[in-house]
């Protein structure tokens, strides 16, 4: 073994890349960790600079997650989807109208107003309810009756389906059900009010009801009615009847997650905005399409945290309004869909881009409107709405 | 700091020693011995030493069911017991986690120890007298040598005695009866909902505490559970995300388990393909992240 002998040479050597190691480290510091906006006290909160040695944490918001992904069985009695009568929809050639109404709420006489109002013709004009005919009001038989006879469209509403249901738990009850059910029991079960609703329709009338839909379209016209709203981003096919018939606001479940682990917001993740993710691998000609779908795209699904969209029918989230119309921006002009519909008295008559909100709150006394829609091509429209004083039963 | 540890150590030891405290008052439960001593006396008992037991009835327990029948077993479990109340016309509907396994596709999960449906008080009441300790054949499944086979089960209706106590007690019978497939000891547990609360009028509870609004449960929706006739509550989404928050009715991974898109179908995943995932996913998040920063010095550069 060579014993290690250091020479005054080999000193002066070891002092110099010391001293150079010791200056660069300062320099390197100085101008990297000082000048880095992440570590200044303004940007306090901000993560430090990511570096592919950096830890990365997992924590419940970066789960895979989906919602419309499932593949649940079907509501027995409930028809998802139904078409407008091809004959009935507006075409610049025909000129026909169709005219959507806002929740009657058993208001007959406010109907009959309306439809006066609207100059409605039944030999041109299409009548369209966006559901909630039946229920509060004085005369739900004869608002029923009145669109039977009219040959109406309409989507089946939150006081339909309860009424509906109820009356098909009754029909369906024996055994020790039927020996127990009475008018008590059905107060405590909160159905009393439904019950007697369907008591005083008919079975013609009850059976009209029962085969309305939750979701009507109106091809080849971009429009869309429901009661209360649609998911944006999930399909017609997999949207659910509850919350087309209840929805009010939309919670982004990975957000609340994401708070609670006190991070910031992740914001990009191109493999969720579809088919965007397939478009940066590949060639240079497709990298000038994805930049201008990107520029166009929706940027609540661009974003990470915003992809997946859960509806509530409490109004604890976004109005869903706004998240149908930021949604339908970042989408190709032929797929977008404007949504008439209903059920939200309390924002009353609202008009946003895509979205024709119709429940100008008739039963409390205010106001029926309805849209009256007119094509402009053979796949656009264009609506003008009338309204008639309620007085409140 | 050392009076923290010591009050600390001094806790844990309390605590170990109180959950030891019942098990040394009452001993090993048995069949020879009257059930009913105090009033407390739990009435349902399951085998201990794992997770997995405690979702066996002990009188009938012989060993764990391996994964691949615990699917079929559960499967026959709800159809007979659906099969068994409609027949009757007694009201019953998906509740917890059988509800959840509904909502994503119709079926048990997969991951899912027991079931958990709900009656309202008077159908339990009539439940225990006129069904308890009965006994119910069904022409269900069984695998043999890993292929299914017609199999002919026997069920039993158990009904707690302490069924219509008002209060969660000790909290040892907040199960109410018990669907019991006599062949592995797995069961179904029944939970009878009520006004409760004498200042709470139309709000339904179970004994522990589960509050429903009447009108989220009723009026009950018909649809298709493990391919036979079921009923949920009205307002199905509420009552999940009221109790397991809105990451239930989203997450494609739980308990070892992920959501297959196509098939529709969660399915068991083995630690490599968990560990490959994670991965996966962290260099994304690592990408997503070192993306946002470059944006960020690029807007503090403009």
């Amino acid at each position: 073994m060579v014993p290690l002998k250091i020479t005054p040479a080999y000193h002066r050597a070891l002092v110099l890349a010391a001293s150079i190691f010791f200056l660069s480290s300062i320099y390197l510091c100085s101008t990297r960790l000082l000048n880095n906006k992440a570590m200044t006290p303004d940007h306090i909160t901000t993560p430090a600079k990511a570096t592919s040695t950096k830890p990365v944490f997992l924590n419940d918001a970066d789960l895979p997650m989906s919602y419309g992904g499932y593949d649940r069985p079907p509501l027995t009695g409930l028809t998802l989807i139904g078409v407008i009568p091809p004959e009935y929809i507006p075409t610049p050639k025909n000129k026909r109208r169709l005219v959507v109404v806002g929740d009657i709420h058993g208001m007959d006489s406010a109907l009959d107003a309306l439809l006066k109002e609207a100059n409605f013709n039944e030999e041109t004009d299409h009548l369209v309810s966006v559901g909630d005919m039946v229920s509060k009001g004085p005369d739900s038989p004869a608002v029923v009756a009145r669109l039977m006879q009219l040959n109406a469209s309409a989507v089946r509403g939150n006081h339909e389906d309860r009424l509906l249901l109820a009356r098909s738990n009754l029909d369906a009850m024996h055994g020790v059900t039927a020996d127990q059910e009475t008018p008590h029991m059905q107060h405590r079960k909160g159905k009393s009010e439904d019950v007697a609703m369907a008591r005083t329709l008919d079975k013609e009338q009850l059976d009209w009801l029962a085969a309305l839909p939750v979701i009507l379209t109106a091809e080849p016209l971009p429009l869309l009615v429901v009661h209360a709203g649609l998911v944006p981003g999930v399909e017609l096919g997999s949207q659910d009847p509850w919350a087309v018939m209840n929805m009010r606001t939309l919670a982004y479940p990975r957000e609340e997650l994401r708070k609670k682990a006190m991070e910031s917001p992740r914001r990009r993740d191109t493999s969720e905005v579809d088919g965007l993710g397939d478009m940066v691998s590949g060639e240079d000609k497709l990298q000038g399409e994805y930049e201008a779908v990107r520029e166009n795209a929706d940027p609540s699904r661009a974003t990470f945290d915003r992809a997946v969209v859960v509806p509530l029918e409490t109004r604890t989230g976004e109005q869903w309004t706004i998240g149908w119309d930021r949604h339908q921006e970042g989408l190709k002009e032929d797929q977008r869909r404007t949504i008439i519909y209903g059920h939200d008295a309390k924002e009353g008559f609202k008009e946003g881009k895509y979205t024709l909100g119709l429940d100008s709150g008739c039963v409390k006394g205010n106001s029926l409107t309805a849209a009256i829609i007119e094509a402009t091509s053979n796949t656009a429209f264009k609506y003008t709405t009338v309204q008639v004083a309620c007085t409140p039963p | 700091m050392a009076s923290l540890t010591s009050l600390f150590t001094a806790l844990l030891a309390f605590f170990s020693v109180a959950q030891a405290m019942p098990a040394l008052a009452t001993g090993a439960p048995s069949h020879l011995e009257p059930r009913r001593i105090a009033a407390q006396a739990k009435y349902f008992w399951e085998p201990t030493g794992s997770l997995a037991r405690l979702h066996y009835d002990i009188r009938y327990f012989k060993e764990e069911v391996p994964y691949d029948e615990h699917r079929l077993v559960l499967r026959d479990l709800i159809r007979s017991y659906l099969g068994v109340l409609d027949a009757h016309g007694a009201e019953t509907w998906l509740a917890h986690g059988t509800l959840l396994g509904w909502w994503w596709n119709g079926q048990v999960m997969p991951w899912d120890y027991d079931l958990d449906v709900q009656v309202s008080n008077d159908t339990l009441q009539w439940l225990g007298d006129n069904m308890n300790r009965t006994e119910h054949a069904f022409d269900g499944t069984s695998l043999v040598d890993g292929a299914e086979r017609p199999a002919t089960k026997t069920y039993l209706l158990d009904v707690n005695p302490h069924h219509s106590d008002l209060t969660r007690g000790d909290g040892a019978n907040v199960i109410d009866a018990r669907w019991i497939d006599m062949q592995t000891g797995l069961f179904i547990d029944i939970t009878g909902v009520r006004e409760r609360e004498e200042s709470r009028p139309g709000v339904w509870s179970c004994k522990n505490y589960h509050r429903y609004d009447a009108r989220q449960l009723w009026p009950l929706r018909p649809t298709v559970f493990e391919g036979v006739p079921a009923l949920v509550p009205y307002s199905y989404q509420d009552i999940l995300t009221d109790e397991y928050g809105h990451k239930s009715i989203v997450a494609e991974e739980w308990e070892h388990h992920r959501w297959e898109a196509q098939t529709k179908q969660w399915i068991l995943m083995s630690q490599d393909e968990e560990n490959e995932r994670k991965d996966q996913a962290k260099e994304l998040k690592a990408q997503d992240l070192a993306l946002q920063e470059e944006e960020q010095e690029q807007e503090q550069v403009s």
